[in-house]
């Protein structure tokens, strides 16, 4: 009936493995898997460990050139201890963030909802039609939000053409609630597939056996079905609310001078201020603010045994 | 006694539309009445639409065609969380995301009872499926069987009027199997609920019902107790489906009524208790009888009997098999039991015999 095969997780490790193992046979089984993990593991190491390790070597470096590039200093982090400017800002990021994240699962989860259990035969078709947009240009995307939300755009005309409004509203663009439009526009297709997935899989038997034992719809929604697509409620707010952390394309675009974000000042630092150490240091404070949540949600997940660890 | 149904279906049938434009008659359309109080089994093979009835009862699809009454009130399109029936599901369909307690109190809390009568009566309904101590274990920590019973102490615990259970054995290995049967049917009387219980294995329909519902290809061929199901078949698909049976073709040549009905198989006459099932002289029938209902003699030439020639010899320990030919190609199959001095068999390939039987145990079908 519904078409699974597209959509299922990854194949774990241990199915992958047998097709290989049997053409590698001669070699020591340890060895096979050094030879099998070695093309992955030089990847992470050529573009995260290293970028990583020369990132907090900066961090502590008076300036990125010249003779202040030999000398150890916690400026950097003193500066943004001391400056409440920054954290201001960082502040404001995970907020914006959080919304966001929080404003794309809500809107999102109708539509995984519907897609999964009442798309019927064209569920393929309306997963493609939620998926392209994606495809398309980010910036194309986020530009168009300024044709809809600019003085001069989509809604304020017809808002003026309704006689709503008698002046354009300057407020819709360049402002916080722009940035964090656009943002939840263009997350909610990352946001609803991972909690579609996690719908496809909580089998109909449950619903039915809820049903049985006295639940109304409403009540197996909330008894069944929440429940159980949460590991694909939190895989999506992880997956919106990480990278918007560090955002800075789409508040430079809509955000004007009330709407930046953290990332536009670390762009700054390494374009225009130059200095590449205090860059540094606030993309290491916001990576550990991220990761924060990450390992959280990681162990309550092994705990739970939410993501089908000791569950069926 | 007058028995009150608890359950009644009159014309109930049930038609899927396939995705191809085809319909499938699950149901045809069927009356049935389950009584109060009773262990009832739907039996029959795979496919024969047992899980259609049943979900039929629990209201998770609606007739085609029907009326469905439970106690007494019309059940059409009343909703599965309206009934006052509960389902034990054949993957048990237990909530993983919940414990034992929270999976078995799921009902309950729906109703919101109180908290302390929850407790107690989750408890009580874990003690009688010998599950106490169980509470805070997850589904997936669980095995097969413990799954069973949370999966029944959670339909159980609401005292539903009718428990409904589909093939809830079906996934034990055979010795487990054994036990629960015997705990079901126990259980079941001890609480007193009417039980509708879908499987497709004979063994056990015999050995827990109180009445058998046998089906075939979305029919209700036959309603009866395990004996009459077993001893007093209708149908020849049902002789075959429940238990080994010879059949017997033949041509009636006369009838004593009450008495006996004469048929002759082939050049042989085999005399059959005369029940009034509407056959006449010169009707073409069958005649349906357990290979354990024979038994074989040194030969007698009394035209009456039935002469055969031992065409195969199977010791099994218990019981010696032998298939034997009558004169005209068919063959019987004879079960014979080694006890006293029949300890080994004692009729060889090639042996003339003849083979005897109670007028009583043979019966004759006409579908
Ligand atoms: N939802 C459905 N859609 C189409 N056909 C179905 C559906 N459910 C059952 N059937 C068909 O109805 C027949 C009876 O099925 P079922 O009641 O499940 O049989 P049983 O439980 O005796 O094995 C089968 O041929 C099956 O393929
Ligand atoms: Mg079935």
């Amino acid at each position: 009936m519904r078409d699974e095969t597209s959509l299922n997780p990854p194949v774990s490790i241990k199915d992958g493995r047998g097709g290989i193992e049997k053409k590698l046979t001669g070699i020591p089984r340890k060895s096979q898997l050094a030879l099998l993990v070695a093309p992955s593991a030089l990847w992470l190491i050529i573009l995260l460990v290293l970028p990583l390790i020369t990132m907090i070597g900066l961090s502590f470096q008076k300036s990125a050139f010249g003779p202040g590039s030999d000398v150890f200093t916690f400026a950097s982090y003193l500066n943004f201890w001391q400056n409440s400017a920054y954290q201001g800002l960082l502040g404001k990021s995970l907020w914006i963030s959080l919304v966001v994240a929080v404003m794309s699962i809500v809107l999102a989860y109708p539509v995984a909802y519907f897609l999964a259990f009442h798309a019927g035969d064209k569920q393929g078709m309306l997963l493609n039609i939620l998926i392209i947009p994606a495809w398309t240009s980010f910036l194309l995307r986020v530009l168009a939000w300024r044709l809809i939300l600019g003085s001069n755009g989509l809604l304020n005309t017809f808002l003026i053409w309704l006689g709503v409004i008698q002046e354009p509203i300057s407020g819709l663009f360049y402002s916080v609630n722009a940035v964090i439009i656009t943002l939840v526009y263009i997350w909610i297709p990352f946001a609803a597939l991972p909690i579609y997935v996690a719908l496809l899989r909580i089998e109909p038997g449950l619903l039915e056996a809820a049903s049985d034992l006295g639940a109304r719809p409403w009540q197996g929604f909330f008894k069944v079905t929440l429940p159980l697509s949460i590991p694909g409620v939190l895989a999506a707010f992880l997956y919106v609310f990480i990278p918007t952390v560090g955002e800075y394309v789409t508040p430079a675009l809509v955000g004007g001078p009330n709407g930046l974000m953290i990332g536009n000042i670390i762009w700054d630092q390494f374009m225009r201020g130059l200095d590449w150490p205090m860059g540094a240091t606030l993309s290491l404070i916001v990576m550990l603010i991220v990761l924060l949540p990450l390992m959280f949600i990681a162990k309550a997940a092994q705990q739970t045994g939410l993501f089908g660890g000791k569950s069926e | 006694m007058v028995n009150k149904n608890i359950i009644e279906f009159s014309g109930v049938s049930k038609q899927f539309r396939e995705r191809s434009g085809e319909t499938v008659n699950a149901l045809q359309p069927s009356n049935l009445g389950v009584h109060e109080g009773e262990f009832f089994t739907l039996l029959g093979p795979s496919g024969c639409g047992k899980t259609t009835a049943l979900r039929l009862m629990a209201g998770f699809i609606q007739p085609t065609a029907g009326e469905i009454k439970i106690e007494g009130k019309t059940m059409n399109n009343v909703p599965p969380y309206r009934r006052p029936v509960n389902m034990v599901f054949q993957d048990y369909a237990l909530f993983p995301h919940l414990n034992v307690f929270e999976n078995v109190a799921f009902g309950l809390k729906i109703k919101r009872m109180h908290k302390d009568e929850i407790r107690q009566r989750v408890y009580q309904s874990l003690e009688i499926v010998q599950l106490s101590g169980f509470e805070t274990r997850r589904p997936g920590q669980l095995s097969g069987g413990q799954k069973q019973r949370v999966a029944l102490a959670r339909a159980l615990v609401n005292q539903p009027a009718v428990l409904l259970l589909d093939e809830p054995l079906g996934a034990l290995d055979l010795k487990l199997r054994r036990a629960m049967q015997l705990e079901l049917k126990a259980l079941q009387q001890q609480v007193g609920i009417t039980f509708v219980y879908v499987t497709h294995d004979q063994e056990e329909a015999l050995t827990m019902s109180d009445r058998i519902a046998v089906m075939s290809q979305g029919q209700i061929l036959q309603v009866d107790t395990p004996i009459n199901i077993y001893e007093r078949p209708t149908t020849r698909f049902v002789a075959d489906f429940v238990g080994e049976t010879n059949f017997l073709n033949g041509k009636i040549e006369h009838i004593i009524p009450g008495e006996l009905v004469k048929v002759m198989i082939g050049s042989n006459p085999v005399e059959v208790r005369h029940r009034s099932n509407g056959v006449r002289p010169g009707d073409q029938v069958t005649v349906a009888i357990r290979p354990e209902k024979l038994t074989l003699m040194p030969p007698v030439s009394r035209s009456e009997k039935l002469m055969a020639t031992v065409a195969e010899v199977t010791y099994l320990g218990t019981d010696t098999r032998y298939i034997v030919e009558i004169p005209g190609g068919e063959k019987a199959a004879v079960r014979v039991q080694n006890t006293g001095i029949n300890h080994a068999p004692i009729f060889h390939v090639g042996d003339q015999v003849t083979v005897s039987y109670d007028l009583d145990d043979a019966q004759i079908l006409t579908s």
